[in-house]
This record gives C-alpha cells, structure tokens and sequence, in this order.
C-alpha cells in the first residue's frame, strides 16, 4: 500500500515537471480513488468529459467547450490516455483553449479499473460525459456533446433559463 | 526556481525506479506484443519498444524467448494504442511478414508500413509504405492476413476520400477501407484497392483465410452514425473485375457519434462461413456477442449475446480442431479476468464459462492462438507475458 502512495506522488511530480517546462496547465495523474476526491471537493455541479487523444470526436467537443462561456459551468476534465502522453494532451486542451484548472490523466493503473471508478456501467467509448450536481451523478452521455445538450446541462445545473 | 529543480531531480529517480522495473526490449517489457505459432511449433512474437519493433521467438511456447531482432534499422514512431498494434504471419515457406502503423505527421496521419523476413527471422529489409496515395493523411489500423496459396493481404482504414470530399467543401463521415494484394511473397504489392466508404476509423479489421482470398469484417456506418459491422470476401485486388459483394454482418443499432475503440473478431470454420466475435451498445444488442455468418446464403445464425455486462470487452474467437473458442476480458472492480466458453457443434451449444486468467494489474487486449493442434491464449498482464495452452 505504502508503495501506491509513493508511485502516485512520484507520478504527480512527473507531470508538474512535464508541465512546467512547456508552460502548459497541469494534468493531474487519475487513479482509482481520483473521482471519490473531486466529488467530495467540488459543492457546485460541474461537468465531467472523458476523452482521448485517439478519438476523433473528442476533438470536436473539445473545440465546442474551448469555444463557449467556460464560466457558465465547472469542467473536470479526464484524458484516458497513457500518462507518458502527458504532453500531448496538454498541447491539445491549450489549443482549444480549454480554460477549465481541473485537468487530469490516467495514471498507469489498470484501465479498466479507473474506468469503473468513474461508472461500472460505462464501455469505454469516447467522448464520454457527465453532469455532477450534489456530489452526485445526475446525467451522462456518450457521444459528442451537442451545443444542445451542454446548454441543456449548463441551464440545469445553474436551475437558470439560459435563452 | 529551487522547487523546479527538486521536482527535476525527483521526476528523473522517478523514472530511474521505473526502468528498474521494466524498460527494455523484451516481449514482457515492450508494447502491444502480438504473437503467431509457425507449423513446427516455434512462437514468434512481435513488439514495439522506445521507436524501433523487435522479433522474438520461442522453443516452449511462451516460458522463454530469445533475444529480440531489431526489424526496422531507422527509428520510426509506431502507433501501439488502443487497436493499433503490429502484426505477424508467416508464409509457407516460413517467410515472417511483419506490417504496422507509422505515425505521421499531423493528427491521426499514419502510413502502412511492411517488411519481411526471409532468413528465419534474422534480417530484415528496410520497411515500404503500401498506402499508394502519396497524401499526408490517416492510414490506420492495418490488418496482415496470407491466403492458402499464399497472397498476402494488408487492409486498413484510410482516410483519403475524407480529405478530397472536405476538400469540395462537403462532409465525409467516418473513413474508408483499402486493401493490397501481393502475388509474389511480398516483392512487391498490387495498388489500393477500396472496399467500402465510411467505415468507423478507430476499430480493427477482423481477418481470416477463407479458401484462396480472404473475409474481412468491421465495424461500419450504416445511415448517419449506425455502428454495427459489415463483412465482405476480398479476392486478390489485381482482379480489378472483381467487385467486393458486402454484407451486414450485425444488426445491434449502435448509433453514437463517438469511437468505440472495440473491433471485432472473426474465425473460418469451414466453407460455409465464419465464425464473429463482437461487442456493441446497440438498442437491439449490447454486450458481448457471437454469431456464424453463413457465407452460402449470406445470413447471420446462431446468434447469441455471451456476456452483456458493462465490464465485458475484448472478444476474441477462434475455430480450431473441430471446436470453437470465444474469449474475452471482464472487469469484476477488483481484477480482470480472461473468461473463455467453447462449443463442439460449431456455435450452437456453448459451454460454461470458465476463468482461465486473472489479473489486477494494467492489462492489453487477449488473444487466440492455434499451434499444433493445440490452442493458447496469450496476454500482456502487467510485465508478464502469458502463453498458456487452453485445456
């Protein structure tokens, strides 16, 4: 166990590292218990997206987030790629300009088990995505996020009419 | 400036303590290890380590293998995630072919690179690029197969027509499926030939040999975002006069705009058709499934869902010694394990499911393996490659 520890703390120092020498915003490596933390942290509904560096449509949710009121909603936003793409990820979520400060990567443990942590009822495709309101899962969905649908999560999650 | 420095220093004895681990060019070490039995029994196994792919075999199946070949000499970015990874077949003069993905410039550019090997393995010839178009654009996800009399098949998810349909100013989903064809060992290779258009682009092609051409079967866009599979009987390309008849291999109503990074599998039975392995989230069907397609009258029989749990993926199929074998990877929230059912009166009747392996670490996708009469399972779990023979 003690071992766990120090694996994620040398993992969370890789990618500060990694981060800082291109001056690019910080991916936190995801592990299992990753989700349990953000949720207990976060008082305000926010929004979760999944995505990869390998999923075509990912990209274009991306580009619909970099391009809408980032400050509508909070976003919690998780790479499923292999943390030593730590980089390149980052790279893409700057371009887009994905503004969110709560970016992070899975780490190195079992795919599948970090998958479960977020939902044991999820497949594996991509884009994937959620709302969190109350510390609680209210809403997900697979596919790319529609401007409809962000409007419609924006607008419950706020319990405003956003015209 | 002094706390950037104390993470430098921290950041690299990490790395130091992870190549104490396992960094180096080893079958267990390297990624996406895909292995092959040759017809005396000899494994031979490929992998991608640090821009360069080795080739290893073993005498005993798997306990121990030898030290690795280097196949490409200039180093060379080799897409290895999700369902890229490279691939292997021997021909029947014990020739060892090899194609993978390079990755090229841009996002998701890649070219179909492929070389052989003569000598048992020893050398290689510099690798050529079998995508014809010239273009700077995706050509992914190939898939290696040979047909009895030999003809070796590279297919792959092209993106070609994409680019020139984006460059009318109109949209193209998804991509599309080339092939080539080589008559003479691997000298030389025939031109692309198209399959089909708009295919998803990020799922494998399943292959096997199907008398002296081949079956192809993949995960296709039916209407606007319907990803189910197709399957088709490709003959050698050079037949120009020859047109690819395709058919609808599932009927699941998957429709999402999204990639499922989960393509199938596919094994010959006999002359009248194949055996398919696939997963889908579809309206009809979810989970895990298998079916024949009965090649004679071009219809999808015995069909059934193996395993539809969300934890379920990764299935592979297999018909060998008069049986067939379905396997496949489950999630339980603790481990994953390999479960596998077999059937003796090809596909009607399937066993119960056993566990044959079991893993909590990070895990690669399983295969099936067939090797004097015999068949394996093999399996990147952690840094343990497994080869063990299903009883």
């Amino acid at each position: 166990m003690k071992n766990i520890k120090w694996s994620k703390y040398l993992w969370l120092l890789f990618v500060i590292f990694a981060c800082k020498s291109e001056q690019l915003q910080l991916l936190k490596p995801f592990f299992d218990d990753s989700l349990r933390i953000i949720t207990s942290h976060n008082d305000k509904p926010f929004i979760l997206l999944l995505w990869s560096l390998d999923c075509p449509p990912c990209y274009e949710e991306l580009e619909t987030i970099g391009k809408s009121d980032q400050s509508q909603v909070d976003y919690v936003i998780i790479s499923t790629d292999d943390i030593s793409r730590v980089k390149e990820a980052q790279k893409v979520l700057t371009d887009f300009n994905v503004l969110s400060n709560d970016l992070w990567i899975f780490s190195t443990e079992s795919k599948e088990r970090l998958r479960y942590s977020i939902d044991p009822q999820w497949r594996g495709e991509l884009p994937r995505s959620y709302l969190f309101k109350n510390h609680l899962q209210e809403d997900f969905h697979s596919g790319t996020l529609t401007k409809k649908k962000l409007k419609s999560w924006i607008r419950k999650s706020n319990n405003i009419v956003i015209p | 400036m002094k706390t950037l420095l104390l993470i430098s220093i921290l950041s690299l004895s990490y790395f130091t303590y992870a190549s104490s681990n396992c960094n180096e060019a080893s079958i267990q070490c390297g990624k996406t290890p895909t292995a092959i039995f040759d017809k005396n029994g000899k494994l031979w196994g490929v992998f991608y380590h640090e821009k360069y792919l080795y080739l290893s075999h073993s005498h005993n199946k798997g306990k121990s293998f030898s030290k690795p070949v280097k196949i490409n000499a200039v180093a060379e970015e080799v897409y290895t995630n999700g369902e890229n990874r490279p691939k292997i077949i021997i021909g029947p003069k014990q020739q060892i072919y090899i194609s993978w993905t390079a990755i090229t410039k841009g996002r998701f550019n890649g070219d179909i690179r492929f070389t052989k090997s003569t000598d048992g393995g020893t050398t290689f010839p510099s690798p050529v690029t079998i995508n014809d178009d010239g273009l700077l654009t995706g050509h992914r996800f190939e898939s290696l197969q040979i047909s009895k009399s030999g003809v070796i098949y590279l297919i792959w998810i092209d993106k070609r027509d994409k680019v020139a349909t984006k460059a009318k100013g109109q949209e193209y989903s998804g991509a599309a499926i080339y092939y080539a064809t080589s008559y003479d060992n691997g000298k030389s290779f025939s031109t692309n030939k198209k399959v089909i258009d708009h295919t998803c682009e990020c799922c494998r092609i399943a292959t096997t040999q199907y008398k002296d051409n081949i079956v192809a079967m993949w995960r296709n866009i039916y209407a606007t975002n319907t990803r189910d599979h197709a399957l088709a009987v490709l003959t050698p390309a050079k037949l120009s006069v020859n047109e690819v008849s395709i058919h609808r291999a599932t009927i699941d109503n998957w429709n999402i705009d999204a990639c499922p990074h989960h393509g199938p599998d596919i094994s010959f039975s006999n002359e009248q058709g194949v055996h398919m392995a696939w997963f889908s989230d579809g309206s009809i069907n979810k989970g895990l499934s298998y079916a024949f397609f009965d090649l004679k009258k071009n219809r999808i029989i015995k069909q059934k869902n193996m395993d539809e749990r969300p934890g379920a993926s990764h299935p592979q199929v297999l018909f060998a010694n008069d049986k067939t074998y379905y396997l496949w990877k489950y999630f339980d929230g603790v481990q994953t394990q390999l479960l596998l059912k077999t059937s003796n009166d090809f596909g009607k009747i399937w066993s119960e499911t056993n566990s044959v392996f079991a893993t909590p670490e990070a895990n690669d996708h399983p295969f099936l393996l067939s090797g004097k009469n015999k068949v394996y399972f093999t399996w990147l779990a952690g840094t343990e490659y497994v080869v063990k023979e299903i009883l």
